[in-house]
């Protein structure tokens, strides 16, 4: 079953997705951009799977969702790590 | 646990992690408002995950109902993230390329107030939109009354020589698009009208696509520099007309003994050899593969200090001697000699003039030398020729004996000829002026030296020639002198022709002014002729074409005559011969004498009863004059020097039997000579009458006899006839 709050959430993510696409040039300004950005992508990405195990493979695409939260966590991680690490500031 | 559950719990762990990493590191990046959201991002995926890890792993879905409100909230936070992210970046690198810009701005200002040189820009419209320290200075504005205004209101350039307006810098820069440099003569007239001369260049500025959007023009006062040169110019000017105009040579050397320089006198000299630069100077100089020996030059390299030669000059040139100083140029600052300067002087005639000098002095050694040889010896003729006529006299002339005393006769004359020409070379005075029939003269004179060559003589005198007024021993000079250089231009033989003419009222004679009557006398030869180029100098001492010529003989010629107030001329052409013209001065109302052969000498006149007073050192001299003045009927007394001469005089006067006539001998060899004892004579009595006896025929003395006293004048050795007619011709003075 597709859940009203899960429609919002990908409108929303799809929102932002293109706030994105439209101010890429200007996100590419951000340090590591690339890492924070996949990570966005990485949620982006959990949000249409969340809609889409309720039409097919729901047990696996649910499983792939909650890697692509634990993707995302994990570049999080990275990113501030890369950022407010001990060589952060050099970077 | 379900594997959903340890995915979701590891997305925790990672988020917790993300978060305990940015608390840690808060101070190190990023700006605060970013960390905040940061922050409140990844405490809210943190609760999401917290959320999936309690309700996957089975443990409690207590947080599910938060869940669907933090999910929905997660897009919205990225957002704000990134928005605030991306403009907090974008003001920071504002801010960084704001302060770049000032910075590089406050560069740009300092760099351009210290460049030295005055710097303009300007935009493509040619507004001001930058002036340094320097323009303001030049050109009188500052950047705030300049800005904007065009350039040529500001910058007025013109052309220093003709003060016309210079093109438009600008105008220029943007037509070419290229970087200009503008003419030499420009000069900027500032605000208040100073000038200042300037050397300008502009150059377009592009952006980076290479589009130009202005011009900036740079220049610089060029006075003081511009000044410098023109007074280095001015120098050099100064100098080069210094070295073109000296009228000896300069030559600067390196110390190879290249030539580097030269002035036009070293050009003209060496004009077979140029250019001289480059060349090494004893090559150039002297024709030779080494440096010379001496060389002072070579000495300077060596000494460091002013060497100083006369050296041969070119071998085959006029430039027989050069006297050479070498100067050495040194370093200012080191005093290494860097080269020679070499002054040149052409000692050629100061060389020849020091060498006829030498000549001369040898010449008038020998010239004392013969005329002491010639006084002795004429004492000696005196006495010899005046027995010999008194021998002559008292023998009839068929007496066997005759014969014998008339050639002795006929010699001594020879020797009286010789020992003039030995005076007249000796002394070469005076000329001792009387009446000469030149045509014996001339006949005698070139029959004489004539003699045993195959040269005949054609003469063509008239027997009514004029005499002259000249010293017949000079004269006779002159025309053997001649005779001989004809004789010498015809070694095959030929023929010599003697003509003479009287010239009445000759008015104007080529080349010296003289009026009056004159005898000309022409000597033509058929010899080999005088080269033209030798003709004018035939006349001047110890030039000679011949090799053997000592270069007096024709110099005596003109002087002889130059002092007998005529003139000589030649004419020659190459192989056919010369002509000799000589004017001389006739003398007035002159009528040829007819010779006497035998005068008659026991003719009695005043002579007979004088009283004469012979004053001589040698007593051969005085007893042939006594016996001369008894034959004409004197009474005669003698003397042997001027102290006894006056004794004598003084006491025949006291005696009542004063003497009529002294006879003085010139030269009284430690006694009072004639000149002297003249003097205290005529202090005694003012109207002795005295003669002067001499063989130095050439003595101003006897050439000018009554400048000192004397009424007449005896050249040694004399003839009775001579003797007796001067004494007649005094004895007749009141």
């Amino acid at each position: 079953m597709i859940q009203q709050n899960e429609i919002i959430l990908l409108l929303l993510g799809l929102g932002a997705l293109i706030f994105i696409l439209g101010n890429r040039p200007r996100l590419q300004l951000l340090p590591r951009s690339k890492i924070l950005i996949s990570g966005f992508y990485m949620l982006l990405a959990s949000w249409i799977l969340t809609i889409l195990e309720g039409f097919l493979l729901g047990e696996l695409l649910n499983f792939i969702e909650h890697i692509c939260y634990a993707g995302s966590a994990v570049l999080m991680a990275v990113w501030c790590r890369q950022v407010f690490g001990k060589n952060g500031r050099q970077r | 646990m379900n594997p959903i559950g340890i995915v979701d719990f590891i997305a925790f762990m990672a988020i917790l992690t993300a978060l305990v990493t940015l608390w840690r590191g808060w101070k190190r990046a990023l700006e605060h408002d970013v960390k905040l959201l940061l922050t409140g991002l990844l405490t809210l995926t943190l609760l999401h995950y917290l959320s999936n890890t309690l309700e996957w792993g089975g443990i409690t879905k207590a947080l599910d109902p938060f869940e669907d409100y933090i999910e929905i909230l997660e897009p919205v936070l990225w957002v704000f993230f990134f928005y605030t992210f991306m403009k907090t970046i974008e003001t920071t690198e504002r801010k960084r390329v704001l302060e770049a810009l000032r910075k590089s701005e406050e560069s740009l200002h300092i760099t351009l107030n210290s460049i030295g040189d005055a710097v303009i820009a300007t935009d493509t419209y040619g507004n001001i939109t930058r002036m340094n320290p320097v323009a303001e200075k030049l050109t009188g504005w500052t950047i705030e009354e300049a800005g904007n205004k065009p350039l040529s209101e500001i910058v007025h350039i013109v052309n220093a020589l003709t003060k016309e307006p210079a093109i438009n810098p600008i105008k220029h820069v943007m037509k070419s698009g290229n970087i200009v440099g503008f003419a030499n003569h420009t000069a900027l007239i500032a605000r208040d009208g100073t000038e200042y001369q300037i050397a300008d260049s502009g150059a377009p500025i592009r952006d980076d696509n290479g589009n130009i959007f202005g011009v900036v023009l740079i220049f610089r006062d060029m006075s003081e520099i511009y000044a410098k040169e023109q007074k280095l110019r001015e120098n050099e000017n100064f100098l080069n007309s210094i070295l073109e105009n000296v009228q000896d040579g300069i030559s600067i050397l390196d110390t190879k003994l290249t030539i580097v320089h030269v002035n036009r006198v070293m050009n003209k000299w060496y004009s077979e050899n140029v250019p001289l630069e480059g060349k090494k100077c004893f090559r150039c100089y002297h024709n030779s593969d080494n440096p010379c020996n001496p060389c002072p030059s070579m000495r300077c390299l060596e000494s460091g200090k002013t060497e100083m030669d006369v050296i041969p000059g070119l071998p085959g040139s006029d430039i027989q001697w050069i006297e050479l100083y070498s100067y050495p140029i040194k370093n200012h600052d080191s005093g290494e000699i860097t080269g020679i300067i070499e002054f040149i002087k052409d000692v050629t005639e100061r060389k020849k003039t020091e060498q006829e000098l030498l000549k001369s002095k040898k010449m008038e050694s020998i010239g004392i030398l013969a005329g002491g040889i010639a006084h002795d010896f004429n004492n000696i003729l005196t006495g010899l020729f005046g027995n010999i006529e008194l021998a002559k006299l008292n023998i009839p002339q068929d007496h066997s004996s005759y014969p014998y005393i008339e050639t002795a006769n006929q010699a001594l004359w020879k020797a009286i000829h010789l020992t003039k020409q030995l005076l007249t070379f000796a002394k070469g005075g005076d000329p001792i002026f009387d009446a000469v029939d030149l045509k014996s003269v001339v006949q005698t004179t070139v029959m004489f030296n004539l003699s045993g060559s195959n040269v005949k003589a054609r003469f063509n005198m008239p027997d009514n020639l004029w005499q002259i007024k000249a010293d017949k021993g000079q004269i006779s000079q002159v025309i053997a002198n001649l005779t001989i250089n004809a004789k010498q231009a015809m070694p095959e033989g030929g023929n010599l022709y003697i003509n003479a003419a009287t010239i009445k009222d000759l008015n104007k004679i080529p080349e010296r002014h003289l009026s009056g009557n004159f005898v000309k006398l022409s000597i033509r030869d058929e010899g080999v002729g005088i080269y033209p180029k030798y003709v004018e100098n035939i006349f001047d001492p110890y030039f000679s074409t011949k090799q053997t010529g000592s270069g007096l003989g024709l110099a005596t010629v003109h002087s002889i005559i130059t002092k007998h107030n005529g003139h000589i001329s030649v004419d020659s052409i190459p192989d056919v011969g010369t002509t000799f013209t000589i004017f001389l001065p006739a003398e007035k109302s002159s009528h040829k004498q007819t010779a006497t052969t035998h005068p008659d000498l026991t003719e009695r006149t005043k002579l007979a009863s004088g009283h004469i007073l012979v004053m001589d050192d040698e007593k051969t001299v005085r007893n042939v004059v006594g016996a001369m003045l008894e034959f004409c009927g004197c009474t005669v007394a003698f003397s042997s020097d001027g102290k006894d001469t006056l004794e004598k005089y003084t006491s025949a006067d006291k005696n009542g039997n004063p003497f009529d006539i002294v006879i003085m001998d010139l030269t009284i060899p430690g006694g009072i000579g004639g000149k002297e004892a003249a003097k205290k004579l005529l202090a005694i009595d003012p109207e002795a009458k005295i003669i002067v006896s001499s063989g130095y025929s050439t003595d101003p003395v006897m050439a000018n006899y009554n400048n000192y006293g004397f009424k007449g004048r005896l050249v040694k050795p004399f003839q009775t006839e001579d003797l007796k007619k001067e004494l007649s011709r005094v004895m007749e003075m009141e």
